[in-house]
C-alpha cells in the first residue's frame, strides 16, 4: 500500500472519529465478557468471531496512528500499521458482523461493535475491496432516485398490476383505489419493498389515509457503510414525506431502513414507525380484526435485532401474535438476547458468496427456533426472513417461514 | 440513574460471568477503601472515621483481596480465548498492580499481623502533606526504618502505574460511566 493511499484511508478514519468513538475505541478492558454474545463464535468457536477481537483489529490501527502510544511504543498494545494484510482481516472482520449488537448488552460498557464495524467499512469502501454487490445495488438504489420521472411510469404500471391482485384476494369495493401513490396530504406514508399486496389490505381493511411511498425501503449505503450513499437514499423518502405533509412514515419489514429512519433522520415533522407497530395499533382500537382460527400450529416470532433490540419494537409483534394463535412460543426468555439470525449488516445481500459462512455461523439459531417446537417461524424483516428460509432448507427444521404482516393480512377479517 | 447503576454494579457481567463479577467487585470496593486509607495518610478526614478504625480499613484483608483478585484477573488472561484477546498492555498494568498492591499491604501486614510496630503514621502524613504542599521533606525515620525497601518499591511501582494510567485501558474508570449513559440514552 502506497502513502498516498494509507493517508486517503487515514482521513476517512478521522472523520469517524467523534467523541463517541473515541470512548469506544478507548474504553475496552478485554474482558472477554462478550465471548459468549457473539452467534458467529457460539456456532463456529474461533476467536477471530469475539467482539473484542473484532473492535481490536481496528484498534490496532487508531493506536498507531491516532495515539502517540502508538508511536512511542507500539507493541505495548499491539498497534499496526494499515496494510493490505490489515485491510484482509477488517473485511474478514466486518463482513462476519451482522450488526445486531447483542454484544453491546453483554459489554459492561456497552461499547457498540457495529459502530466500530462502521470505521472498517468506511476503509474497505475507502481501499475499493468492499463487497462489489453491495456498492452496486447501492449505486443502482441511488440512481434510481435521480431519475425519478423516468422510472414513475413503470413503477405505476406496476402498481396497477399489483392492485388485481389486492383487489381480487381481499375483494375490495370497486371505485375504491386499491393501492394509492402520491396522495397529498396523506396521514401514512408506506415505505415498501417489492410488492405491497398484504400490506396494502390491511391498510385498506383499517381505512386509513396512506400513500405508498416511490421508493423502495430497504437502504444498501447502509449495508456497505457509506454514510453518504445511505443519507442520500434516506433523505429522498424524508423528502417525499415532507412534500405530501404525512403525519407519520411507516417502514415496512425492512429492519435496517427502520432502525436508518428512525435513528437517522433526525427531528421531522412525522413520526416514525414500522409496519408491526402500526399493526398492532389496529388490532387494539380494533380498527381491524383478525381470525384466531385460521392458523392453528404453534408459532414462534424471530425478533429482528435492528426492530427489536436497536428498534425498541418488542411488545407489539407479541400482541398481534396473541391475538393471532393461541400458541405462541417464546423463542428466548428475554427478547433483548435473542441470537442474531445470522443475515443481518448486508450479510443477506451478497446471496450466494456467503451461504456457507451464513448457515454455519447461524446454528445457534435454528436450533433456538427448533427447541420451541413450532411450525410457523415467523419475522418482520425481509433479511431475516431470507435468511431464516435458507435455515429452514440447509438444517431441515420443518418449519414454515412467515412474515408476520402476510400472517395477519391472511387472517384478516373482513 | 440506571446508569449509575450499570456502571458500579456491572449487572451484565454479573448475569453472564458470575464469578468474574464477584472478584470484579472485591477488587473494586477494596481499590476504594484503599484510597480511602491513602488518603487518611495525608491528613485526618473526620468522615472516614464514622466506622472508628485504625488508619487502613479492614484489618490487612483488603491488601489481600486485592493480591488475590489481581492474580484471579491475571490467571484468567493466560486462558484462551481470553489471552487471544489480551494485549501486553493489560498484564503489564494487572502486573503493576500487584507489585504495588502487594509492597503495599507487606508494610500493613507487618504492622497488623507480626506486630512490627515501627510504623508511624505521624511521619507519613508529614511526608505526604509536604509533597501535597510542593516542599517535600523525607524524614530520615522513614528512610532509615527496617521496612524502607518496601516503602520505596512500593512508591516506585505506583509511580509507574500511575505514569502509564491516562494512557492506558485504566481509563475505563472514569470512561465507564458516561458510556453506560450513552447506551442508556
Amino acid at each position: 500500500m502506497d502513502q498516498k493511499t494509507r493517508d486517503d484511508l487515514l482521513k476517512l478514519f478521522q472523520d469517524k472519529l467523534n467523541e463517541a468513538m473515541k470512548f469506544y475505541l478507548e474504553t475496552c478492558t478485554r474482558c472477554g465478557v462478550c465471548t459468549e454474545a457473539c452467534h458467529v463464535y457460539a456456532s463456529m468457536g474461533q476467536i477471530k468471531y469475539i467482539a473484542a477481537y473484532r473492535h481490536e483489529i481496528v484498534r490496532r490501527i487508531y493506536k498507531k496512528y491516532f495515539k502517540r502510544r502508538g508511536k512511542i511504543w507500539p507493541s505495548v498494545g499491539e498497534a499496526r500499521e494499515l496494510s493490505e494484510m490489515a485491510l484482509e482481516e477488517l473485511y474478514e472482520a466486518v463482513y462476519s458482523c451482522t450488526g445486531c449488537r447483542r454484544c453491546m448488552v453483554y459489554c459492561p460498557f456497552g461499547i457498540d461493535t457495529q459502530m466500530i464495524m462502521s470505521i472498517a467499512k468506511l476503509l474497505l469502501i475507502g481501499a475499493h475491496t468492499e463487497p462489489e454487490i453491495l456498492t452496486l445495488l447501492t449505486d443502482t438504489s441511488v440512481e434510481k432516485g435521480k431519475s425519478l420521472e423516468l422510472f414513475k411510469k413503470g413503477f405505476l404500471t406496476g402498481i396497477k398490476n399489483l392492485e388485481k391482485e389486492v383487489v381480487k384476494k381481499w375483494k375490495i369495493e370497486a371505485g375504491e383505489t386499491a393501492i394509492p401513490v402520491d396522495v397529498d396530504g396523506a396521514d401514512l406514508l408506506y415505505v415498501a419493498l417489492a410488492g405491497a399486496v398484504p400490506a396494502a389490505a390491511i391498510f385498506n381493511a383499517a381505512g386509513e389515509n396512506w400513500t405508498l411511498s416511490f421508493f423502495e425501503a430497504v437502504n444498501f449505503g447502509a449495508f456497505v457503510g457509506d454514510p453518504t450513499k445511505t443519507k442520500l437514499i434516506l433523505d429522498r423518502i424524508v423528502d417525499e414525506a415532507k412534500r405530501l405533509k404525512v403525519k407519520e412514515v411507516c417502514i415496512c419489514e425492512c429492519g435496517t431502513a427502520f432502525r436508518v429512519m428512525k435513528q437517522l433522520s433526525g427531528k421531522q415533522p412525522f413520526e416514525v414507525s414500522s409496519i408491526t407497530e402500526v399493526h398492532a395499533r389496529y388490532l387494539r382500537e380494533g380498527r381491524i380484526k383478525v381470525d384466531k382460527s385460521k392458523f392453528r400450529e404453534p408459532i414462534t416470532y424471530h425478533d429482528p435485532c435492528q426492530i427489536a433490540r436497536n428498534g425498541g419494537i418488542i411488545d407489539e409483534p407479541r400482541y398481534i401474535l396473541n391475538c393471532l394463535s393461541d400458541d405462541f412460543r417464546e423463542m428466548s426468555p428475554e427478547p433483548k438476547y435473542n441470537w442474531c439470525c445470522g443475515g443481518g449488516g448486508g450479510l443477506v445481500a451478497l446471496g450466494e458468496d456467503n451461504l456457507d459462512f451464513r448457515m454455519k455461523s447461524a446454528k445457534v439459531k435454528a436450533d433456538q427456533a427448533q427447541e420451541t417446537g413450532a411450525k410457523i417461524l415467523t419475522t418482520a424483516c425481509e433479511n431475516c426472513h431470507t435468511q431464516l428460509i435458507d435455515l429452514n432448507s440447509h438444517y431441515e427444521m420443518g418449519v414454515e417461514v412467515k412474515f408476520l404482516s402476510s400472517m395477519v393480512a391472511d387472517a384478516l377479517m373482513q | 440513574m440506571w446508569a449509575l447503576h450499570d456502571t458500579f454494579l456491572l449487572p451484565t457481567v454479573r448475569r453472564h460471568n458470575p464469578i468474574f463479577w464477584v472478584f470484579l467487585m472485591l477488587f473494586h470496593i477494596s481499590f476504594l477503601l484503599l484510597i480511602t486509607g491513602h488518603l487518611e495518610l495525608i491528613g485526618d478526614f473526620r468522615i472516614f472515621q464514622i466506622a472508628q478504625h485504625e488508619v487502613f480499613l479492614g484489618k490487612g484483608f483488603v491488601g489481600l483481596i486485592l493480591s488475590i483478585s489481581l492474580l484471579f484477573f491475571l490467571f484468567r488472561r493466560f486462558v484462551s480465548p481470553n489471552r487471544d484477546l489480551s494485549v501486553p498492555e493489560d498484564y503489564y498494568l494487572l502486573i503493576l498492580l500487584f507489585l504495588t498492591v502487594f509492597f503495599g499491604s507487606q508494610m500493613d501486614w507487618a504492622r497488623r499481623w507480626y506486630d512490627y510496630g515501627n510504623l508511624p503514621i505521624v511521619e507519613y502524613r508529614e511526608y505526604l502533606s509536604s509533597l501535597l504542599y510542593l516542599k517535600p521533606h523525607l524524614s530520615s525515620d522513614l528512610t532509615s526504618s527496617g521496612h524502607s525497601f518496601m516503602l520505596v518499591l512500593h512508591v516506585f511501582f505506583a509511580n509507574l502505574f500511575l505514569m502509564f494510567f491516562p494512557f492506558s485501558q485504566v481509563m475505563h474508570s472514569f470512561l465507564s460511566l458516561p458510556m453506560n449513559k450513552l447506551r442508556r440514552g
